[in-house]
């Protein structure tokens, strides 16, 4: 070492401890920050906690717990989760432990009875015979609610399948809303003819491709449809190959938008006048609202016709739920707001916000395009249809979703797809009913 | 200029080019106001609605505290990681230690497992420890990711140095802890600040973790709060999702700028 | 060249010369005479970081080992190796194992030799600094911008396709995101897009630290500029590579977050990589067993990989 090394070494000392002592109070103040906790998932008296996967509700149910205040004392506390799956997973591991929220939003059907079968949520049946009495609620939709019997969860919001359509457009090249599959045929021949593609079909995201076959298999055979989703019928059997079959065909008369098109896409896609029908939930007025598309006048919708005149009218429905943990914090205040949920001053206003409809049957959605399908609905008899995500086991939805996706790619026939769908459906009843024993 | 000068300028320009094409779209299309968007993406810019748009993904998201929030985690875990892994390749590489190969495999093997593994044990224990939902429950798990990278670049960089001057100064009597900080630290300054800007952006950028191990709004990092533009049922633009995106990419662009000069500062290679 | 390393510090009159170096094996500092509170010192330096990683990273693995060897009916009963015979059986799986080999393929190739070039190709020139910026700023960008915008490039009506078209190549137009083995193709060029700037960054750290000595001295014996290149440049860079190819390999078999934002593995699961697979399998299709199984087969091929590359590079170095 040399001697300057020397002399600037016994400097160094007194240097390095004010830096380690800078150092070690910016570490300390970071770590001071560092301990917070986050406010949200500890228990606030006087509201209520959410679980929900879709941060665009959040005001709509700040604003339905304002008006449930007035009647429980409980508002609404929406906690969200950008993600799908990991909202899913959040919840399903929370269940057991006392960190779940006090309520949690989940889909009906076979997706709720997974969730009631892990143990953990509270029976609501009594809070559902309250609504049944009342008539807030259609009492013939228990069992899509229900595990064995036992109530567990309780309808968010009621939204249909339908066609969403520009007004404009539709004008311009001398169309209306078809009431009939020829009419339909002649929608998308003029929208070809004019450049436009005539229906927007999507498997970004996974789950929409089942969106197309849900609709085409009902509109074909609504009956054969529920035995199907049910595991009383064959996914080889007729009625499936023949709306396969319209579906593949449609495909290749370029009637459809290719499956990478994103549906978020959708109302400025209707808007530009570049794609004619959009097949969704009608939970998506609210995107259209955001788009800047007014109901009735620069949208409409419309339930698909039926392939042949005769075949019984349907309609694809969705329902979310509300359930409740038995861990829950709070977990009094939960069931007083869900006893309150359905109440027609609560659904005026979530409705609203949602610009859909209300799962009470007494409350008309103020949106005029949805009260009209409502209105159609109740007219036609319309037999109610659980949409496919929820009408059996989970394994075997997504196992099939895959399958699905993989034929609007192109990647197998019909044939091929459905004996595939089959062949799984085939096991996973096997493995749901070992399941349930 | 030489022939060799033109045709490595040539072939440096086509390449930066290259790489600008997405980050063009990126930023085009972020200036696109959010009204005025067609569904399909635009080329070259037209409007200005920069500002209106990440005002707008500001709001909706709620950036604000996130923005801190990720700045701590970001900072801590990187920095506790680039000393706790300082540390630990000092100890592996000069200090003496028995069967140093195990203790290298133990540590660099955090790196071989995908993410996914630790999700569902790491959140049932959380969730039962109630470190669910704390700040500093997110910052251990960053810090424990970042390790074993870490750990492996500060061994490769230990390695290559001279040992001579280490066992001079422990001839002399100098303590680990004293060899460590005046002697050891200043040499591997630049591998320190290099792993630095990885775990860092590495950190920031995370979005799993953000998601699944804290859910409340005030201590949300940036990418789970501007995940809520883009999810599924999200009916905001493009634009804004964009101008968002650019918005919370800013710190980690910075960062690379500033650590880029420091790294090229130096470079003495004569051509 | 065996000097390379010890000439850091040229030989002076004053100073002695430096120790000749042992290259078979190092000999810890101190021998073993300072014994029991050396090595608790070296173990108290060492476990913060042992412990965090045992604790966080570890622990949960260990625990998914565990898991794979139950079943995933409600009552996951133990079921010996039958997650792991889903490799044999399910046809999506072998797809994922040939998709994960092109990313590593690509991902430890590309970023590499484009990483490298351009680290060589500047200097400290502003418009080199300028290149220099625009490869390594995708780095810096959040997954969802970089998602988005080649979201925007890929699909049928997206950049690329309009760019095709307009330049009356529209017959090359297809669904880039649609089609196998195209759509792996794409992905492993969006990822490499990032990635190569982590690689300029590392070369250029090793760059800085090559003394330019050597360089002189090379081009005194008359070398020319690409003889010093690859016999002067290049083995210097050896250990800054190692941990290129070494995290490459590493992220290539673990690629999943590009994959997960721009197809969820899709259409038809024919973009899965293993680590998407298990995600897949845990989180969507509810089946952890096989989930674990596949997180398990991923973790040993990447230790495996890794173990067999970097053990050549450990001997040498004498450990």
């Amino acid at each position: 070492m040399s001697a300057s090394g020397r002399t600037s070494r016994a400097a160094a000392p007194l240097a390095r401890r004010r830096f380690l002592a800078g150092a070690a109070a910016g570490a300390a103040a970071l770590t001071a920050a560092g301990c917070a906790r986050g406010t949200a998932t500890s228990a606030q008296p006087g509201t209520t906690s959410i679980s929900n996967d879709n941060a665009t509700w959040d005001d709509g149910y700040r604003a339905a717990g304002r008006e449930l205040k007035k009647i429980t004392g409980y508002s609404l506390r929406p906690l969200s989760n950008p993600s799908v799956t990991s909202y899913q997973q959040v919840v399903q591991m929370t269940l057991q432990t006392s960190k779940s929220s006090d309520l949690v939003k989940w889909a009906s059907g076979y997706q709720l009875k997974r969730l009631a079968r892990a143990g953990g949520l509270t029976d609501l049946g009594g809070v559902w015979k309250g609504y049944a009495d009342k008539g807030w609620v259609r009492g013939e939709s228990r069992d899509a609610f229900s595990y064995r019997g036992t109530v567990y969860g309780i309808p968010l919001y009621e939204s249909y399948y339908v066609l969403f359509y520009s007004v404009p457009v539709f004008r311009k090249l001398g169309l209306s809303a078809p009431g009939s599959w020829e009419e339909l045929l002649h929608c998308a021949e003029v929208l070809k003819r004019n450049k436009i593609t005539p229906f927007l079909a999507s498997q970004v995201g996974g789950w929409p491709a089942i969106e197309w076959f849900q609709e085409l298999v009902s509109k074909t055979d609504p009956h054969f449809y529920q035995r199907l989703v049910a595991g009383q019928a064959s996914y080889t059997d007729e009625p499936a190959r023949r709306a396969m079959d319209l579906w593949h065909d449609f495909m290749r008369k370029g009637w459809m938008t290719p499956p990478d098109f994103d549906q978020a896409r959708g109302p400025g896609a209707l808007k530009e006048g570049t794609v004619g029908m959009f097949l969704h939930g009608t939970w998506q007025s609210a995107g259209m609202a955001a788009a800047g598309l007014e109901p009735g006048t620069d949208y409409g919708a419309f339930i698909l016709p039926t392939v042949r005149p005769a075949t019984a009218k349907s309609v694809i429905a969705e329902s979310g739920v509300f359930a409740v943990p038995s861990h829950a914090s709070s977990h009094t205040a939960a069931m007083a707001n869900i006893a309150s949920w359905l109440d027609p001053s609560v659904q005026r206003v979530w409705s609203d916000f949602l610009q859909d409809s209300s799962a009470n049957p007494t409350v008309r959605s103020s949106n005029p395009v949805v009260a009209a399908l409502q209105r159609d609905i109740a007219r036609d008899h319309r037999l109610p249809l659980v949409r496919y995500w929820e009408a059996g086991p989970p394994s075997l939805i997504q196992g099939n979703t895959d399958d699905l996706g993989g034929f609007m790619a192109g990647q197998t026939s019909p044939a091929t797809t459905l004996r595939r769908m089959q062949d799984r459906a085939h096991d996973e009843w096997a493995a749901w009913k070992r399941d349930e024993a | 200029m030489s022939l060799g000068r033109v045709l490595r300028n040539t072939t440096l320009a086509v390449l930066a080019l290259l790489w600008l094409v997405p980050t063009w779209l990126l930023v085009v299309n972020a200036l696109v106001p959010a009204t005025s968007y067609s569904g399909s993406p635009h080329w070259l810019p037209q409007d200005f609605g920069l500002f209106d748009n990440m005002s707008q993904a500001w709001d909706k998201a709620n950036l604000g505290p996130a923005l801190g929030n990720s700045l701590v985690y970001a900072v801590v875990s990187a920095v506790a990681a680039a000393v706790l892994a300082g540390f630990a390749a000092f100890a592996t590489v000069v200090m003496p230690v028995r069967r140093q190969a195990v203790w290298f495999w133990v540590i660099y093997s955090g790196t071989l497992l995908p993410l996914q593994v630790f999700l569902r044990p790491l959140f049932l224990s959380y969730a039962h420890t109630s470190l669910y939902d704390t700040q500093i429950g997110l910052v251990l798990i960053y810090t424990a990711i970042a390790i074993p990278f870490a750990f492996f670049v500060m061994r490769n960089y230990t390695l290559t140095l001279p040992r001579e001057v280490v066992e001079a100064a422990r001839i002399d009597g100098a303590s680990w802890w004293r060899v460590y900080w005046q002697i050891h630290v200043p040499l591997t300054r630049s591998a320190m600040i290099a792993v630095f800007v990885f775990q860092f952006v590495a950190v920031w950028n995370d979005l799993m973790f953000g998601i699944t191990m804290v859910t409340s709004r005030n201590i949300r990092p940036v990418m789970a709060a501007l995940a809520d533009l883009q999810g599924n049922y999200s009916n905001v633009g493009p634009p804004v999702v964009l101008a968002g995106a650019l918005l919370v990419s800013l710190p980690t662009l910075l960062l690379f700028f500033s650590a880029q000069r420091f790294f090229v500062s130096s470079l003495k290679i004569h051509r | 060249m065996s000097t390379s390393l010890t000439d850091r510090h040229p030989p002076t009159a004053a100073g002695g010369t430096a120790a000749p170096r042992r290259t078979k094996r190092r000999t810890p500092l101190g021998g073993s005479r300072h014994g029991l509170r050396e090595r608790l010192m070296a173990g108290g330096f060492m476990a913060p970081a042992v412990l965090l990683v045992a604790l966080f990273l570890l622990a949960p693995f260990v625990w998914t080992i565990y898991r794979s060897f139950f079943g995933d009916s409600r009552t996951s009963p133990f079921s010996w190796f039958d997650n792991y015979t889903l490799f044999a059986s399910d046809p999506a799986l072998s797809r994922s194992i040939e998709n994960t080999l092109l990313w590593v393929v690509g991902t430890v190739a590309l970023p590499f030799v484009l990483g490298l070039a351009i680290a060589c190709l500047t200097d400290s020139s502003r418009f080199s600094r300028l290149a220099r910026l625009c490869v390594v700023l995708p780095y810096a960008l959040s997954g969802s911008a970089v998602a988005v915008v080649w979201n925007f490039m890929l699909t049928t009506d997206g950049a690329v396709n309009q760019v095709l078209t307009n330049l009356g190549l529209g017959s090359l137009t297809q669904g880039w995101l649609l089609t196998w083995p195209g759509n792996t193709l794409v992905m492993i060029l969006a990822n490499a897009w990032q990635a190569t700037g982590v690689a300029v960054i590392l070369f250029l750290v090793g760059l800085q630290s090559i003394p330019p000595e050597t360089l002189e001295a090379g081009a005194l014996d008359g070398a020319t500029g690409w003889q010093q290149f690859r016999h002067i440049v290049l083995p210097q860079l050896r250990p800054v590579s190692i941990i290129v190819i070494g995290m490459s390999l590493v992220n290539g078999l673990k690629s999943f977050d590009l994959i997960w934002v721009l197809t969820q593995g899709g259409p038809g699961r024919a973009t899965e990589t293993l680590a998407v697979s298990m995600y897949n399998e845990t989180f969507l299709e509810l089946r952890p067993g096989a989930g674990a199984a596949i997180a398990v087969v991923l973790t040993v091929i990447v230790l495996a990989a890794s173990w067999l590359y970097l053990r050549r590079q450990l001997d040498v170095k004498g450990v």
